[in-house]
């Protein structure tokens, strides 16, 4: 049966020593994690990792939490924004947890194939791009605001910094972003992505 | 709230290495709430034994300060004009001596007389007038205690009992 508590009372009895409490959040929001790195990644075992990682970093972080409306999962994507940024530097942190983990069964990860029946993959693809040569705050409002579909005072909140700061730096990244992406991947027609990036309301 | 990148055909996380994280970060809860209670056991243990060194060591510097002390230099009495220290941070004192005639030196046997002696004649008060032919007679303190100086020479001054540690002299023993 799956724990009705909110994340705000399981994440205070974790961090007063209640690992079981930890584990109901890691259930409740892994999926949505994983799915987010793989879209990324394309590896089911480095999403995987990343799963991993991101919780790590969570428990680390603990002080810092933010739950945004009773939900932890604004923060936890901020913190899968970072990882998934800074992957190499996650890795090294947690090397010696994630190197404890079981192999991954062998079998054909079919992302690229999934991914490539996709008109939208490739524009996401680029736009992933595009976003890693931005600052790092500038990377974490536009994946949460832009990837994500997090409202502007979610991220505000999680980041812990004004919302007319949000929507300007989103307002400047956007601009940024749409400079850098090949013009034959944003078509005249407008699709989700290219509505997203132009502003649309969210 | 479904993002861009979601959809049918991902794949899930694998269940054996689901368990295996899930394991992982309960034990990390586990163990980091473990050495938390053993850090905080540590550091108030460390800290408990140096505050107990620094109790100890305090009072013992307080005792080798204050502990009291046997007279012997007889020589002379050193009378406190008062307990409190000058702007200069010297002891306003007037110091006496009687000669004894079998030694043929200076010897102070009973420093509480002498000093009440000196201060009967007012050798401690500034205001006196040390020239005039018939000196009235001056208040003598009404509780007058003897410490011991550096060189084992008699202090008397004016205060309770407990007087000579507060200024950092040892009392008579």
């Amino acid at each position: 049966m799956a724990d009705e508590r909110e994340d705000a009372a399981l994440w205070l009895e974790a961090t007063t020593g209640t690992d079981r409490s930890f584990a109901v959040l890691f259930d409740r929001y892994r999926a949505r994690v994983f799915r987010k790195a793989y879209a990324q990644l394309k590896s089911t075992h480095d999403a995987e990792d990343v799963v991993a990682m991101v919780f790590l970093e969570a428990w680390k972080n603990r002080a810092r939490v933010r739950i945004v409306d009773g939900s932890m999962l604004p923060w936890l994507l901020s913190i899968t924004s970072y990882v998934l940024l800074n992957h190499t530097r996650s890795s090294r942190r947690w090397r010696r947890l994630i190197a404890s983990l079981p192999e991954p069964e062998e079998h054909a990860d079919h992302a690229d194939i999934v991914l490539d029946r996709l008109d939208q993959s490739a524009q996401l693809r680029a736009v992933y791009e595009a976003i890693s040569a931005l600052a790092s705050q500038e990377r974490t409002i536009i994946d949460l605001c832009v990837i994500e579909e997090l409202p502007v005072a979610t991220v505000a909140a999680v980041l812990d910094i004004p919302v007319g700061t949000v929507k300007s730096k989103l307002h400047r990244a956007r601009a940024k972003i749409r400079r850098r992406i090949p013009s034959h991947l944003m078509p005249g027609a407008r699709s989700e992505i290219t509505a997203l990036l132009d502003g649309a309301p969210q | 709230m479904t993002p861009l990148y979601d959809n049918d055909d991902m794949p899930e996380m694998t269940d054996k290495r689901t368990d295996a994280i899930r394991e992982t970060l309960m034990d990390q809860v586990r163990t980091e709430n473990d050495r938390r209670r053993h850090t905080l056991r540590r550091r108030f243990t460390l800290w408990g034994g140096i505050g107990l060194l620094v109790i100890g060591g305090v009072a013992t510097a307080a005792t080798a300060i204050v502990q009291a002390q046997r007279v012997t230099n007889s020589d002379i009495v050193y009378c406190f004009a008062t307990a409190q220290r000058g702007a200069d941070g010297q002891f306003d004192y007037a110091a006496a001596t009687l000669h004894d005639p079998a030694s043929n030196q200076g010897s102070v046997s009973k420093p509480i007389a002498v000093c009440q002696d000196m201060w009967h004649r007012g050798a401690l008060d500034k205001n006196t007038d040390q020239l005039e032919p018939t000196p009235s007679p001056h208040a003598i303190p009404a509780h007058l205690q003897v410490c011991v100086m550096d060189d084992g020479s008699p202090a008397v001054v004016p205060g309770r009992p407990g007087i000579c540690q507060a200024i950092g002299l040892a009392p008579e023993r």
